[in-house]
């Protein structure tokens, strides 16, 4: 890797920070907007009887249902940020592949939901347990999720399948689109130093000429040797 | 005198249900709506005084929106609610003739009074 690569791959996990923690706190401020509208209902609500009369129960219980919802919704997106923070604690850890996907899934969501794509999973029934840098990895896998979103039209499916090799992982990524060769231009170089630094390699496969899919492959141990040919 | 009429477009519907029902026990004929496509048929179908659009919609933003909709009813006056954050669009949007933007968590005091305001503007355009 040449130092101006280590400079990229610096500069592109704080812009996958700062992408990831702007999508959350908007996220949870729409919860305590939530929140603060369902409260502010209930207030009126009371203010509404004047201090007399009967208060409607349903819709006061639908309020705080309401309520509850969100605090729920809150409390799984707050979390899913603490898991995403101490991905960064080990350089190396024994990580599922497959929880690893799902948690950049729902980090992802917010994208899809705004770009009104939909985004599924195909993944292997067995864990897949890899010794690995989970927020590289976690980077990898959101940058292969942001190039299938900027090819994907509006309620086009993207789908990610994870698949155990013989040496190593393989993650797919597939939009029903070519990638687009300007746009993807730089993502994909900075895929390829993320499977780099991880020991794998990044590849396109097209089907039909007409849909993408980017293969992820990963080696169980990143701290195996590293050649051409280790992966299947 | 006719209440104000007020349409409130957000993909969050525990928030359109919300501020509706607040706005209608303040006097206002608020309708809400989860999806920007449907504010374009609902337009139609509707006379507004004020859309209260969200910045950041699935699918078409609410930049857009407020774009298609002030084409076909120039009357209309838009207020843009926006998380933090997301204010450049907003200012976009100010630039194209939205009232004002306001950021979530919106005080409901606020929200009507700038939408009493627009509402006039709006009239006195005409």
């Amino acid at each position: 890797m040449k130092p101006d690569d280590n400079l990229v791959l610096r500069e592109q996990e704080s812009a996958f920070w700062g992408t990831i923690t702007a999508s959350i706190s908007h996220e949870m401020n729409n919860v305590m907007s939530i929140i603060n509208e369902c409260a502010g209902l209930l207030d009126d609500l009371i203010a509404a009887t004047g201090g007399e009369g009967q208060i409607d129960c349903d819709k006061v219980q639908g309020t705080s249902q309401n309520i509850a919802k969100q605090v729920k919704r809150g409390t799984t997106i707050i979390k899913r940020l603490n898991r995403f923070a101490h991905s960064c604690d080990a350089p190396l850890a024994n990580v599922d592949l497959n929880t690893l996907i799902l948690e950049v899934v729902g980090l992802a969501q917010r994208f899809v939901r705004l770009k009104r794509v939909c985004l599924e999973t195909e993944l292997e029934d067995a864990d897949i347990m890899l010794d690995s840098n989970a927020f590289v990895l976690q980077h990898a896998i959101f940058v292969c999720i942001q190039l299938s979103l900027n090819a994907t039209d509006l309620d086009q499916c993207i789908t990610i399948r994870s698949e155990k090799g013989p040496s190593g992982a393989i993650v797919q990524v597939t939009c029903h689109h070519r990638l687009g060769d300007e746009e993807a231009k730089n993502p994909l170089c900075l895929l390829a130093l993320l499977m780099e630094q991880l020991g794998g390699k990044a590849e396109i496969t097209s089907q039909d000429g007409e849909q993408d899919t980017i293969v992820l492959k990963i080696p169980f141990s990143t701290t195996g040797k590293r050649e051409e040919g280790d992966l299947t | 005198m006719q209440p104000i009429r007020v349409l409130l477009v957000d993909d969050e519907e525990e928030l359109v249900s919300a501020l509706v029902e607040r706005m209608q026990l303040r006097g206002i004929d608020a309708e809400g709506l989860t999806k920007s496509g449907e504010a374009l048929r609902r337009v139609e179908e509707k006379d507004f005084d004020v859309v209260v659009l969200d910045v950041k919609m699935p699918g078409m933003s609410g930049l857009e929106t407020m774009r298609q909709l002030k084409a076909s009813n120039p009357q209309l006056q838009f207020i843009f609610v926006t998380g933090h954050g997301s204010t450049v669009d907003s200012e976009e949007g100010m630039r194209e003739g939205a009232f004002v933007y306001l950021e979530k968590p919106v005080s409901i005091e606020d929200l009507i009074e700038y939408v009493t305001a627009a509402a006039q503007h709006g009239k006195d355009g005409r």
